[in-house]
């Protein structure tokens, strides 16, 4: 790998750790997401910064399958997968919430109205009875 | 005495809801045993249906976002589960279900056992012509529920049914968000619920547009068979 490439590979890593670090700055990663994309910048960092390593890595499988970029792409590919579905599946699991805690909102406003409008006819029918 | 809440839910209905609530209003005051209840789910409407429901006095729940169908009726189900309600009834807020009708569901409910009754156009010549996109769906769904569950249903995605107590508390707690006439079905069937059709008369959308359009009827039959498979593997 070239020194040109690694740095690239290095700026591009740290991009991605500032940007992750900027969204929790401004509450907009929860701590679960945030570990989860802090882990995978990292991740990413250390690859650029390892680059010999990771190149290691990559001569074995070769060696071991005769086709290191294949297998690598498709662990790549496999492990974004993952990370949508994960994703997908909390998005479902919140959109469920929302759901539930808008309809209880709604069922409290409903029953609160029902209240106001029962006092303001006591009150009406009080004071009409004073007025007597 | 049974009691019965009418739930009707409204998206941006602002044009039909003056008719509708004229309509119940009328048949308010012919119910003298007072046992029929409305109460409207405003499903985040954005044209001013809200304020048409707060001048009319009736009783209605009001959803800050657009959940969908679904989650409007379910919101129905779970008001009346909280407070005790015999029957619910639902009836669509563009005009399309004859309030009139609801007499017919009432009695099929005291004179069966089932705990859902259907309001079918189909079973008798009830003056309903669905476009073709619907019908073919139509088709299809009954179709499927005939597989899932054995018995035939012809109207599968009529809006206007009864439910009994039992069933209420089942569907404030599960229903589905999409595609709710088919789901429910399916959801009722499983848990051992039983259902029959009674022919109703419908009256044509006044208002509005019909949310069957042709993009969704071209995914209509894959986004049933991946919903029915949720309702079937579901707990």
């Amino acid at each position: 790998m070239t020194l040109v490439l690694r740095l690239i590979g290095i700026v591009g890593a740290l991009l991605i750790m500032m940007f992750v670090l900027l969204l929790i700055r401004w509450k907009k990663l929860t701590d679960e997401y945030a570990t989860l994309w802090l882990a995978t910048s990292i991740l990413f960092l250390l690859g650029a910064i390892l680059s010999k390593e990771v190149f290691l890595i990559y001569q074995y499988i070769k060696g071991a399958s005769g086709s290191g970029p294949g297998i690598l792409l498709f662990l790549a590919v496999m492990v974004i997968i993952f990370l949508m579905i994960m994703l997908s599946s909390k998005v479902s699991i919140h959109q469920e919430q929302i759901k539930r805690l808008t309809q209880t909102a709604g069922l409290i406003d409903n029953k609160v109205r029902g209240m106001d409008e029962t006092g303001a006819d006591k009150k009406n029918s009080n004071g009409s009875d004073r007025d007597r | 005495m049974k009691r019965c809440l009418v739930v009707i839910p409204v998206y941006n209905e602002s044009v039909a809801l003056p008719r509708l609530i004229n309509l119940l209003n009328e048949l308010e005051s012919e119910d003298p045993r007072k046992s029929i209840e409305f109460l409207f789910i405003n499903d985040g409407s954005e044209d001013g249906s809200e304020e048409i429901l707060l001048k009319s006095g009736l009783n209605y729940v009001s959803l800050a976002n657009n959940l969908g169908i679904g989650a409007a009726v379910q919101c129905g189900y779970m008001f009346a589960e909280r407070n005790g309600y015999d029957y619910l009834v639902q009836l669509d807020g563009d005009g399309q279900h004859p309030p009139g009708e609801l007499e017919k569901l009432l009695v099929a409910a005291e004179e069966s056992e089932e705990d859902l009754i259907i309001g079918s156009r189909f079973i008798s010549n009830s003056g309903y012509r669905p476009g073709i996109f619907r019908k073919l769906g139509m088709i299809y769904s009954t179709w499927i529920v005939r597989r899932v569950t054995g018995e035939t249903i012809r109207d599968t995605t009529s809006g206007f049914r009864l439910t009994k107590k039992r069933l209420i508390r089942f569907f404030a707690s599960e229903y589905p968000h999409r595609e709710a006439g088919v789901l429910s079905l399916l959801m009722a069937a499983k848990a051992g619920f039983r259902f029959r059709e009674i022919p109703i008369r419908m009256n044509k959308r006044r208002t509005g547009k019909s949310s069957i359009r042709i993009d969704r009827a071209l995914f209509y039959p894959f986004k049933t068979i991946i919903n029915t498979l949720a309702a079937i593997l579901g707990k």
